[in-house]
């Protein structure tokens, strides 16, 4: 449970992958990180994925942000870079890496599930932000990327994307779908449903049959693609597992927040994925508030708020509101650090840095330095 | 204009990741049962429902409380259902269910999952089991897709019994008599426009008109703007005092910012139902489910 140093991390790092659920601050902790950085004197990349819209102006992301571009400001020498990743044009410069000719790679673009599989799919998201990111890494603008992974559903699907597309591609159903294909060409139909076995013809039967067409189209298109894209996986992993990656962990002080931290340490340490540590955002501080918190004012303080010469202002009353207010703060401020004290990281040696609440929005660039000294 | 559920049966609660979806749905669940609705509490995603009630969901709806059930919504059980209502030779679905190639095909095939989990859904709502099935739905994004899937497929596919499934379930969720689409927010920049956004989305990809909307985890404003003016001009505190201070400052200055949220959902006519942020009880759970449940009862048609 102890701290760490995050100032540390943005310095010597060349990859800084956020990963949390929504809503714990995620954009705000990236780009705080990148400011560190670029105030040491580094070239930081910060890229997001849907940040609160006057986060994005401050950051400089308007309509064109899809490509990197610098955040005005001063930072001596360093530069502070940002960028939003763009899911489908991604997916799109990958096919035309990919694709053996114009033919395919228009076949591919017009299919009904590539634009299914390339902007809504579960992964899908995940997997185009860590090519952009395997892309940039190597580009000699910046000398830090901070990722601020997309919002996942199910919180893994960030590491497991790449793997689970692959298996889609290359299971037996995938391949008893292209099976009459690979035989008869592109004849038709009319083949295909007479070689089709039991399972092809049940699914028929419930789903109608275009569905079945446009996957098969989809996957015979991409079946000479599947080299390219899988080589390109295993360098997206080689890169995961840098010696200059580090993944670090946002929560907010919740359960629930805390919870999908907790599985991806879990899951991080399982692939051996280098931790840089847990940041907490929002947390109610306490410093001398628990310990012998008394919930009354007495003697010269009691007196001090009733003698307030303000006629709108009631001392009896006032008094009741500061009790009240202290007490929800000590109470929260409990809970939060027994919910952090909770999880299974704590059990770990993992670095826990605790950022207060800023009991307002964190929109400006001003307001990204505020977080930012909270974090040195 | 703040508009009370009436009695639709389908009661689907979504917000953003992290808003409290599964409390406000299943605070609205008991307090309907203890109303004397018999309820249904389901959900795909099982895992927050199983830790607040402490139980393992199932299939098959179990009761944990007077006139209240809770079940999960599995779409690989739900297909097993589908195919044998419309199977001709049971044994090769059989053959056919437990395949690894039919699993993949529904993580493949775009949508093929939420249309399954949603048929159950209208099974359950029409089987005249429940008066209300208070569904613990997906987090805004997967929602929004989820919804809009029998417009889509029933589009996509003319004709068979999917496409028939499909419409049914269509006329179900846009008929705002008998389904009322929840959406929670927190009072924060990106929960607030989230659930703008989503709402448009519905009305626009779905044609689901959406029903109330509850903002949740409010701290309402304690302190006028003459007290804190007051405390700030005081001369010397004690130690007490000057910490009460600053958490008041602390306290002030958050409900100021929740409040321009409010706002923004007003400005739109969205007038939210306001649940308050329950502090000391947060960790005793049907504590806090009776508490989140009185805040609720406005909107869930009680009369005071």
């Amino acid at each position: 449970m102890n701290d760490f140093d995050v100032a540390g991390l943005a310095t010597s790092a060349r990859i800084v992958l956020c990963c949390g659920s929504g809503g714990v601050g995620k954009t705000t902790t990236a780009a705080a990180l990148g400011l560190l950085a670029a105030r040491n004197g580094r070239r930081a990349l910060v890229m997001t994925i849907d940040p609160a819209r006057r986060l994005a102006q401050a950051l400089g992301l308007t309509e064109l942000g899809t490509e990197p571009g610098r955040v005005p400001g001063e930072f001596g020498t360093g530069e502070l870079w940002a960028m939003m990743l763009d899911t489908k044009r991604t997916f799109d410069a990958l096919i035309e890496k990919y694709a053996a000719d114009e033919a395919v790679r228009d076949t591919i673009f017009a299919n009904s599930y590539y634009q299914h599989l390339s902007s809504q799919l579960a992964g899908s998201r995940e997997f185009m932000a860590l090519e952009k990111v395997h892309e940039l890494a190597r580009d000699a603008r910046f000398d830090l990327l901070v990722v601020d992974t997309p919002p996942s559903q199910h919180a893994l699907d960030f590491l497991d994307a790449p793997t689970r597309l692959f298996e889609l591609f290359e299971g037996s159903f995938v391949g008893a779908l292209l099976q009459p294909y690979r035989v008869a060409g592109r004849i038709g139909f009319g083949l295909f449903r007479r070689s089709s076995d039991a399972v092809l013809r049940v699914l028929e039967r419930l789903t109608g049959f275009q569905v079945l067409a446009d996957l098969s189209d989809f996957f015979l298109a991409f079946s000479g693609m599947f080299d390219g894209f899988k080589a390109r996986s295993r360098e997206v992993t080689e890169m995961l597992h840098g010696d200059a990656t580090r993944f670090l962990l946002i929560a907010a002080p919740d359960p629930a927040s805390l919870r999908a931290a907790d599985a991806f340490f879990v899951r991080l340490s399982a692939d051996r994925l280098p931790i840089g540590g847990l940041i907490v955002n929002r947390v109610h501080d306490a410093p001398g508030l628990l310990d012998g918190a008394s919930y009354q004012l007495s003697g010269a303080d009691l007196e001090a708020v009733g003698r307030i010469p303000d006629a709108r202002v009631d001392g009896r009353l006032l008094t009741e509101r500061l009790v009240a207010a202290y007490r929800d703060h000590v109470c929260a401020a409990a809970l939060d650090e027994s919910a952090i004290r909770d999880t299974e990281l704590a059990r770990h040696d993992i670095g826990v840095r605790r950022v207060p609440h800023f009991n307002r929005d964190l929109h400006s660039l001003a307001d990204v330095a505020a977080f930012a000294d909270s974090l040195t | 204009m703040k508009r009370p559920l009436a009695e639709q049966t389908l009661i689907v609660v979504t917000g953003k990741g992290g808003v409290g979806k599964t409390t406000i749905a299943a605070a609205a669940a008991r307090r309907f049962a203890a109303m004397g609705a018999r309820t249904l509490l389901t959900t795909q995603t099982p895992e927050p429902l199983e830790a607040a009630f402490d139980v393992r969901l199932q299939y098959q709806p179990q009761p944990i409380g007077e006139r209240l059930w809770v079940s999960s919504l599995d779409a690989q059980h739900a297909l097993k259902e589908y195919v044998e209502r419309h199977s001709i030779v049971p044994v090769l679905y059989d053959a056919f269910l437990d395949s690894k190639a039919l699993k993949q095909f529904t993580e493949a095939a775009p949508g093929f999952e939420e249309l399954m989990c949603l048929g159950k859904l209208y099974d359950l709502v029409t089987s005249a089991n429940y008066d209300r099935v208070v569904f613990d739905a997906p987090a805004t994004g997967h929602a929004a897709l989820m919804l809009r899937v029998p417009r889509v497929i029933g589009k996509a596919i003319r004709g068979g019994p999917l496409h028939r499934n499909a419409l049914k379930l269509e006329l179900m969720l846009g008929n705002d008599a008998q389904t009322a689409v929840i959406t929670v927010a927190l009072p924060e920049e990106m929960a607030v426009r989230e659930t703008i956004d989503l709402r448009a989305a519905l009305r626009r990809e779905a044609n689901i008109h959406p029903g109330p909307v509850v903002l949740n985890r409010v701290r309402p404003q304690l302190f006028t703007v003459a007290e804190m003016n007051a405390l700030a001009a005081l001369e010397s505190t004690g130690v007490a005092l000057a910490r009460m201070v600053s958490t008041a400052k602390a306290r002030y200055e958050l409900s100021a910012t929740q409040a321009l949220h409010t706002a923004e959902l007003q400005r739109r006519t969205l007038d939210p139902f306001i649940v308050p942020e329950v502090i000391r009880q947060r960790h005793d759970v049907p504590a806090l489910l009776d508490a989140v449940g009185a805040a609720l009862a406005p909107m869930l048609g009680e009369r005071p």
